[in-house]
């Protein structure tokens, strides 16, 4: 039942995926979104019972493909233990994905995707062996984020994404972005090389 | 078991018929694209895709496999015959007590062209294998200057994360990687120039593996090898030069004798080979080579007994005539002599051997190939433990013959002959402290192959037979560790020599490349037909079901997705612990990638899954077991045709 209800959630922007495919979409390649934004992560389930969520930040970049739009996602957020026996660490998130774009409103833009990447720990620990105070573990989740232009090339975005870590325990996070997006329209020569 | 494998070869063959390429009595061929879609970023991970070949590996970082359903080592005795690598035609040095150091190979997975995978036993050239080999054949630079860097690392899933400080924590922290290697070269008219570096790491917390070495913290494994290779084009031919000088050290498993050891193996190889050719029909060939492998103590806790140095130095010369009608024959000479440094001891054999190849194709439909090889072997250890140089042929028949336009029949029967002196298995029995045997082993294999080409797709059948005389297997109970003067030595473990057939049959099919769509699936069978309690008892450690299947669909320029799957029956190991020896269970094994190539294929990016199923994915009784785990993989490059 409980597989049934994350492949629900990863399975959400596939499904809507017609509606999507329809929005107005820029030329392949041509441009790339860089988002920075605060970034807020709230464990969920088991993991809640023992760590609180940090405030971080992130770095997205998106690019339009011929079908969808490809992501790579940067974050770093800390957690905090609730007692001194859970020692803290750092989370650094490293994740590509694939979305599709909502029909444009005016200035406001959507969209939604999956993405998958590695959930980098750094533990604050100096006890245990130095080769295990690092783990990085497999992190599959799904997006949807909305923007809105303020002037030119500038955006203000927000983004709610919903996480799975395969850790031994599986581990869940619901994570809240806010920032500043500028659409930077990329020369040929680079649209060459990613092409 | 079958439901299961009928079920993945229905899924494989469900996708619009898109299959492709595999094995089955008969040299397989892994091309480059395979490997990529594989997602293989070491060479020892090559031999996963050897079809019929049974992995046995503990830590899941160096190659051990039984290429030919024989028992692996470890159920095996120290000292039984092993496959053979060669690179470029070069034979190369890999095996220490049945483990296979192919990542200090002088080459790097990237510059792997193809690979050529023959099970049993085979003459190839001045060698001879009596359990098959893997010929890797490396591909060419474009003319100019060229280089390549990639990087790939991994990771198991399920560690214990934050959870490590509850008690919900768990033991498994495996670090696959990181894999990396850089190589720059030059390549002109005449002569090419490439100088690489690779390495690898893993990491290992699995808790059958620390149950053992106990709490000594993570299994750290390393591997460094840079590498050289130089091609030169002249005298009507090619010639070849490799050379590396590679290191691993970490706590590497030894099948033979149950345990870890630390250790520090350090492999020397400078070989080369080379072609001269006055006219179309007359050429010669000849071949160069020195190795060391070196094998040392780290500091560690664990009991260290393997330690010792063995040289190897070969050299071979042939002549070619292709001026005798629709007949080819090639006549040639080589020598081994093979070295062992321990202690104050020093060993040496020699063997040389004469061969003649003749190849003749009368008509386009039909074909035959006949290799005879007489060998002289002196072993180390003379008359007083009852060896003398002995003297015996082995040989190598291939006949092809097409039904009909699209139907070929091919029958090969070959023999090799494990003489005492020949090759390095002396030095495994002598540092394991295993008696030479008086009896020459040899292994013999005859086998039927008949493939159809129906429209795109080519279906392969084949049925085969294997016998090995004087096959040595350990006898229970398993070997031991023992305290002799305040030095901890391993008790000679009893070996008795045993006599076995093997029967098989399999079936491949295979897509021809559409250049969307590409793929195989194959299933391999082998039972034992005829042999001795004992060795009934051992070979149940080799697997008797094997089914493999692979798919790359490429749905845009420069994207490729590819699938895997895996099918092994479980294996029993009658050695080790456990309610009358130990069980394997069987392998059901999902794999997926997702690859992207940019600015003209120089850049690659991928994305490989592994154990999609989560299923117990174990070699061995006391192996890692692997769960679903990922791997991302970048590549830079320019200069090649592609990367």
């Amino acid at each position: 039942m409980t597989k049934l209800r994350y492949t629900l959630k990863l399975a959400v922007p596939l499904l809507l995926a017609p509606a999507f495919a329809r929005a107005q979409r820029p030329a392949p390649y041509s441009l790339v979104d860089i988002t920075a934004s605060a970034d807020r992560s709230a464990p969920r389930g088991a993991f809640g019972g023992y760590y609180t969520g940090g405030s971080g930040y992130a770095l997205d970049l998106a690019m339009p493909l011929p079908v969808g739009v490809v992501t790579l996602t940067a974050a770093h957020v800390p957690y905090h233990g609730m007692l001194e026996a859970y020692r803290d660490f750092t989370a650094t998130e490293a994740l590509f994905g694939w979305g599709l774009a909502l029909p444009k409103r005016g200035r406001l833009s959507a969209r939604a995707g999956v993405r998958a990447g590695e959930f980098m720990m750094a533990f604050d620990d100096t006890v245990i062996t130095p080769g295990l105070r690092n783990e990085k573990e497999l992190m599959l989740g799904a997006t949807a984020e909305a923007a809105l232009r303020i002037a030119g090339p500038w955006s203000i975005a927000a983004q709610a994404s919903w996480d799975h870590v395969h850790l031994h325990v599986p581990t869940h996070l619901l994570s809240l972005q806010g920032g500043l997006r500028y659409t930077l329209g990329l020369p040929d020569w680079i649209q060459e090389i990613v092409r | 078991m079958m439901r299961q494998m009928l079920a993945v070869t229905l899924l494989l063959m469900g996708g619009a018929a898109q299959l492709a390429k595999a094995q089955v009595a008969g040299p397989l061929v892994i091309h480059r694209r395979e490997i990529q879609a594989a997602g293989w970023g070491r060479v020892s991970e090559l031999v996963q895709g050897a079809a019929g070949w049974q992995s046995s590996d503990v830590e899941g970082f160096d190659a051990t496999a039984s290429a030919d359903g024989l028992p692996p080592a470890g159920e095996s005795a120290p000292g039984a015959a092993e496959w053979i690598v060669l690179v470029d035609g070069q034979r190369v040095p890999t095996n220490l007590f049945g483990v296979h150091q192919l990542d200090l190979l002088p080459i790097s997975i990237q510059q792997v062209d193809s690979v050529v995978v023959t099970s049993g036993p085979t003459v190839i050239g001045g060698s001879a294998s009596s359990r098959g080999a893997i010929q890797i054949f490396t591909r060419a630079a474009a003319r100019g200057f060229s280089g390549e860097v990639t990087y790939e690392h991994g990771d198991e899933t399920g560690d214990p994360g934050p959870f490590r400080y509850t008690a919900r924590s768990s033991l498994n922290v495996e670090k696959i990687g990181p894999f990396g290697h850089a190589q720059v070269g030059w390549s002109s008219r005449r002569w090419d120039v490439t100088f690489g570096l690779h390495g690898s790491s893993l990491n290992t917390t699995d808790s059958i593996i620390a149950s053992r070495v106990g709490g000594r913290g993570p299994v750290d494994i390393d591997a460094l090898s840079p590498t050289a290779q130089l091609r030169v084009r002249a005298l009507g031919g090619q010639h070849e030069l490799l050379a590396t000088r590679g290191e691993e050290r970490g706590d590497l498993f030894l099948s033979n004798e149950q345990r870890e050891q630390s250790i520090r193996s350090t492999d020397t190889y400078v070989g080369a080979r080379g072609t001269i050719a006055d006219s179309a029909r007359t050429s010669a060939a000849y071949g160069l080579a020195t190795s060391t492998q070196r094998v040392t103590e780290l500091p560690s806790g664990l009991p260290f007994t393997m330690g010792h140095q063995r040289r190897m130095l070969h050299a071979e010369a042939s002549v070619t005539r292709r001026d005798l009608g629709p007949l080819s024959i090639t006549g040639g000479l080589a020598g081994d002599h093979w070295q062992l440094e321990r202690g104050d001891t020093s060993l040496s054999a020699t063997s040389e051997r004469g061969f003649v190849n003749l190849t003749t194709q009368p008509r386009a439909d039909r074909g035959a190939a006949l290799t005879l090889a007489l060998v002289h072997a002196k072993p180390a250890i003379l008359p007083q433990v009852g060896t003398a140089p002995t003297t015996a042929l082995d040989g190598d028949l291939e006949l092809r013959q097409a039904l009909r336009p699209m139907t070929q029949l091919s029958l090969s029967l070959s023999r090799v002959h494990e003489l005492s002196g020949d090759g390095d298995s002396w030095i495994d029995r002598e540092v394991a402290g295993i008696a030479e045997p008086t009896e020459g082993a040899s292994t013999s294999r005859a086998a039927l192959r008949l493939s159809q080409r129906v429209r795109w797709l080519d279906i392969t059948l084949g049925a085969q037979v294997t016998r090995a005389n004087d096959w040595p297997v350990l006898d229970p109970p398993p070997p031991v560790l023992i305290v002799v003067d305040s030095q901890t030595v391993l008790l000679n473990p009893d070996v008795s020599l045993e006599t076995v057939t093997l029967g098989g049959f399999g079936a491949r099919l295979a897509t021809a490349d559409s250049g969307r769509v590409r793929g195989y699936v194959e299933f391999d069978h082998s039972a034992v037909m005829s042999g001795g309690v004992d060795i009934r008892a051992a070979e149940r450690a080799a697997a008797s079901d094997q089914l493999r299947g692979q798919i790359a669909y490429v749905p845009f320029t420069d994207v490729q997705l590819g699938l895997g799957a895996s099918l092994v029956s479980s294996t029993h190991w009658v050695l080790f612990p456990g309610f009358d020896g130990a069980l394997v269970p069987a392998k059901r094994r999902l794999d997926a990638s997702v690859e992207k190539w940019f600015w003209h294929r120089r850049l690659r990016a991928a994305y490989l899954l592994e154990n999609l199923l989560n299923q117990p994915d174990r070699d061995h009784p006391y192996g890692a077991q692997w769960n679903l785990r990922f791997h991302i993989a970048v590549g830079a490059q320019f200069g090649f045709s592609a990367l």
